[in-house]
């Protein structure tokens, strides 16, 4: 009777710890599929932005249109006149020299377009002493794009071995 | 031996309760993830559309800048772009344009030397839910005069319900 009875015990409780290891099993199976949804949201590359490629096209389309534009002075191109600047040549421009012609006209066009659609840039000139007065950003500090920016940069050659870089950055 | 048994019971739905509650908020997280994800890709979707139409607009043979065989990039002809708009202003032919521009509204503003503003093409859905505008800055080409304008080109595109 006391062997019946101590087998019977001995059986039921060798039942409850297979339960509690099967409880513990789907505790850590739960775990792990948890585990794998974080992993997975985490390292997931993260989409190509097609807003950062629509403002790198925006930004190249600015430039080419901006230097194949005539101004109001004297019917120039706006590289012609940048390109006077560059060397410093005299054009009657209304009221200006070429180079503050140049940075209003720029500023104008850039408040008229970018800026009215709510983007921030900084356009500037590199290469002559001259053009770096021409230097437009909004907001209208020092540099505008610290962070993350597109980036295009167009090339005019003043004369053979001199060229200028424009840059407009869009951040 | 009644009691103990009563408490184990107890036991084991406070177990099951807090383990549904548990599975409860991880579906939750999961779903809003999801739907955040999936919203994202929408949005990415119709942005790429109103690119698309950008781009199928500054390469419509239609308003291209073209003198002895070369074209030039991102260039409108002013008399070409009147005449388009003529053209498009008719019904018949404006259908002709749809599966091109789809529902979207079409405009080219003039900003140097003089303003103006062209309505070339205007195709709206019965009701609508967003709208998108891109824009992108082209050259507006008067061949009379042999001048370039400094323009852009407005394309709104919108999102039915």
């Amino acid at each position: 009777m006391h062997l019946v009875m101590w087998k019977s015990l001995a059986m039921l409780k060798h039942k409850k710890s297979q339960m509690e290891i099967m409880g513990l099993a789907i505790i850590i199976i739960l775990m792990g599929l948890g585990l794998l949804f974080v992993v997975q949201y985490t390292f997931k590359k993260p989409l190509p932005t097609v807003t950062s490629a629509k403002e790198s096209i925006l930004a190249a389309n600015f430039l080419h249109t901006l230097l194949n534009t005539n101004t109001d002075c004297q019917k120039l191109l706006m590289k012609e006149v940048l390109q006077a600047c560059a060397l410093g040549t005299v054009i009657n421009c209304p009221d200006t020299t070429s180079c503050t012609y140049a940075k209003n006209h720029l500023k104008e066009l850039l408040e008229k377009t970018l800026k009215k659609w709510g983007k921030k840039y900084d356009f500037y000139i590199q290469g002559a002493q001259s053009t770096n007065a021409v230097k437009v950003s909004n907001p209208e500090t020092q540099q505008a794009c610290k962070g993350e920016k597109q980036s295009k940069t167009s090339i005019l050659t003043v004369t053979p071995g001199f060229h200028l870089s424009l840059v407009l950055d869009i951040c | 031996m009644h009691r103990k048994s009563q408490l184990k019971m107890f036991e084991t739905i406070a177990v099951l309760i807090v383990f549904f509650i548990l599975l409860t908020i991880g579906m939750a997280i999961y779903f809003t993830l999801q739907k955040s994800q999936g919203k994202q890709e929408l949005e990415q979707q119709r942005q790429l559309r109103a690119q698309s139409i950008v781009q199928r607009m500054l390469y419509l043979p239609e308003l291209d800048c073209n003198f002895v065989q070369s074209t030039t990039d991102n260039c409108f002809e002013f008399h070409k772009l009147k005449a388009l708009q003529e053209v498009l202003n008719t019904p018949t032919t404006a259908i002709d344009y749809f599966p091109l521009f789809g529902y979207s509204t079409i405009t080219i503003h003039l900003i140097y030397p003089t303003q103006l503003n062209i309505v070339l093409y205007r195709h709206e859905p019965g009701q609508i839910q967003r709208t998108f505008a891109t824009q992108n800055p082209v050259i507006i080409r008067n061949t009379l005069t042999d001048t370039n304008a400094f323009g852009y080109v407005e394309i709104t595109s919108y999102a039915q319900t």
